[in-house]
């Protein structure tokens, strides 16, 4: 990719804007900013993504950008792409190396003032009991290969089974925990070696564990439906597959170089590599990525798990009184196949969210029954100095974008740009005096996860709500955050 | 001669090598990959691993390799500190990487690496001087 390439841009409205079908371009790009967002777009590289995305065989509608858009390896982050299930492809670039990293929120029953002079307590308790950072692992987790074949498999079903959470837990979780289809068998040695010390593992970089509050509710009705009201107490969970999802994407890249030469599939950019949908290579990935994401799924929430004797650990309260329960989990990298109106008729696609997050509206099937009249929460995590928000899905949301949101704030500076403007800084003292208790990371994660480090998440949100694709229900602000 | 660069990419790590024979850029690759990982002047060259690969080129080869490092460190908790190439030509690498198991102890870790990517790969030779790009997934 060469960055002298100019992408030609039209304007639709405050909100939309498209990259005109030009080249080898099958159908036009539509990327969600506003004027000044789209000047920080167009800095790096990730509109001429856009458009190569749409260069991919059996592209359905356009190819899609949210606002939190940046540049990824082949595909864009915060991209959106559905293909046709016989003329189109399926591409682990498409999803990213972190297969079904995803965001949890949970509910309590708790109040601020509940907590307040035990924050710390709290989030002592959960870094005592949530592994993470490099190479920790609880000492009664121990998982053998069996399991392991079932942890993919079965996904969250494995977990509840064995004594992480609830039935309830299942019905609140995208997909119910598990994404059909998946079959260990194609799940490689080396990933289940790298993945089966780090099941039940936060991980490190961005993911977090994060005690917050409602800070501000827009939507009284959705909130309500969720359990959610001013000033209670919430937990996010932001974690993945971890090396295991990794190395299944590795693995998968390999077959795809070869398979996209062997299926005549020009690719404007090598980390596009795919193969069609139906082809081995194809079934193949979908297999393995399910795995993979049922991996998340658990590790999500066999971190659930131990949230809740984190809050009984360090508030003296049993489960009754502290009410913990899910309120959503949403992947947000992921290919699914969805059906969904295409010219007025029902088609099955293979829809890739890569930094992106499923927002169904109010009435879909696929949410749990009891959200189905204000429709399916989605959950944008921002940075650990500012705040989180709760959305949910619209029907124009359905009709223009598969059904998708934004994922998140997406990074501004680089990791040597943080480094730089924290130079003689105390990080954790500034966010303290914010009133944030941070726990578990490193000085160097610290400083490269600030909060000015990252877009303000705000501004994403508000493209999305004004746009229509999603509709703000609450702002949560965080009180005590665990990092790897 | 500087031994390997970082590329400021927003939310990865890019490095570029240079070398003046192919062995010394795998050598010099392998040390800017460790430096993202970790200080690399406290890891001790005391235990041995040794690896060797077949891929078509050296920028596959070169990325084949650093993803065994990469799952090295994942699954023993493996850093390395001295490279002993063994042989290399276009197609082949025999390699003997010295160090030792991460201890929370002694080592620090800089930054965690989730994959050696093939995004802008490269390795050239230009004017007499070998040159190697690759981009870390972080």
């Amino acid at each position: 990719m060469s960055n002298e390439i100019k992408i030609a841009l039209e304007k639709i409205d405050d909100y939309r804007w498209r990259i005109p079908r030009q080249g080898s371009m099958r159908t036009d790009g539509i990327v969600y900013a506003d004027d000044k967002m789209m000047k920080d777009i167009e800095q790096d590289q990730s509109l001429l993504q856009v458009a190569n995305v749409a260069t991919l065989p059996g592209i359905v509608k356009s190819s899609l950008a949210m606002p939190d858009i940046h540049w990824g390896y082949g595909f864009p982050i915060g991209g959106v792409a559905a293909f046709a299930m016989d003329t189109g492809i399926i591409s682990p670039g498409g999803v990213g190396y972190d297969i079904n990293c995803g965001v949890r929120l949970l509910r309590t029953s708790l109040v601020r003032e509940d907590v307040q002079g035990s924050i710390k307590n709290v989030v002592t308790a959960l870094f005592r009991n949530i592994p993470s950072g490099v190479g920790s692992t609880r000492k009664d987790v121990k998982v053998g290969n069996r399991d392991l074949e079932r942890v993919l498999a079965e996904g969250v079903r494995w977990a509840i089974k064995n004594g992480y959470g609830s039935e309830s837990d299942q019905e609140r979780i995208e997909g119910r925990g598990c994404i059909p289809g998946a079959d260990p068998e194609w799940v490689s040695g080396r990933a289940r070696e790298r993945g089966r010390p780090q099941l039940g593992t936060l991980g490190s970089g961005n993911h977090f564990v994060e005690v917050g509050f409602v800070d501000e509710v827009y939507d009284e009705r959705a909130a309500r439906v969720f359990g959610l009201a001013k000033d209670g107490i919430t937990v996010l969970v932001h974690t993945g597959s971890r090396g295991l999802g990794h190395q299944v994407c590795d693995d998968f890249i390999t077959v795809m170089l070869e398979a996209s030469r062997r299926y005549g599939i020009e690719l404007p950019d090598k980390q596009l590599c795919c193969a069609p949908i139906n082809s081995p290579e194809g079934k193949r990935y979908r297999a393995a990525m399910a795995c993979a994401a049922n991996f998340a799924f658990v590790n999500r929430q066999m971190i659930t798990h131990w949230v809740r004797e984190s809050f009984e650990e360090a508030l003296h309260r049993g489960p009754r009184d502290l009410g913990m329960e899910v309120i959503y989990d949403i992947c947000h990298n992921i290919a699914k196949v969805e059906v969904h109106d295409v010219d007025g008729k029902k088609q099955e696609l293979c829809v890739h969210r890569k930094g992106a997050t499923r927002a169904f509206p109010p009435g879909h099937p696929e949410i749990p029954r009891e959200y189905r009249e204000v429709g399916q929460p989605v959950l944008i995590p921002g940075d650990m100095g500012r705040y989180s928000y709760v959305l949910v899905g619209t029907s124009q949301a359905y009709a223009e974008t598969f059904g998708s949101a934004c994922h998140g704030a997406g990074r501004v500076l680089s990791r040597h740009q943080a480094q730089k403007a924290a130079k003689g800084r105390s990080i954790s003292r500034e966010l303290e005096d914010q009133g944030i208790v941070v726990s578990g990371a490193s000085r160097a994660t610290l400083v490269e996860e600030m909060p000015e480090a990252y877009k303000d998440v705000e501004n994403v949100v508000n493209v999305v709500h004004h746009a229509g694709i999603g509709k703000k229900v609450v702002r949560l602000r965080p009180l005590g955050v665990i990092k790897g | 001669m500087r031994k390997y660069r970082f590329l400021d990419h927003t939310g990865d790590e890019g490095v570029i090598a240079y070398g003046t024979t192919p062995v010394d850029l795998f050598q010099h690759a392998a040390e800017g990959f460790y430096a993202v990982l970790t200080d690399s002047k406290k890891v001790r060259p005391v235990v041995m691993e040794q690896m060797q690969f077949k891929a078509d080129g050296y920028d596959n080869l070169l990325v084949t390799w650093l993803k065994e490092l990469l799952f090295l460190f994942e699954t023993k908790l493996f850093l390395g500190r001295r490279i002993d190439v063994e042989n290399l030509d276009c197609e082949y690498l025999k390699v003997s990487v010295w160090g030792e198991t991460y201890d929370e102890g002694r080592h620090s870790l800089r930054r965690i690496i989730k994959a050696v990517t093939y995004h802008q790969l490269t390795v050239e030779m230009s004017r007499g001087r070998w040159r190697a790009q690759f981009v870390l997934d972080l």
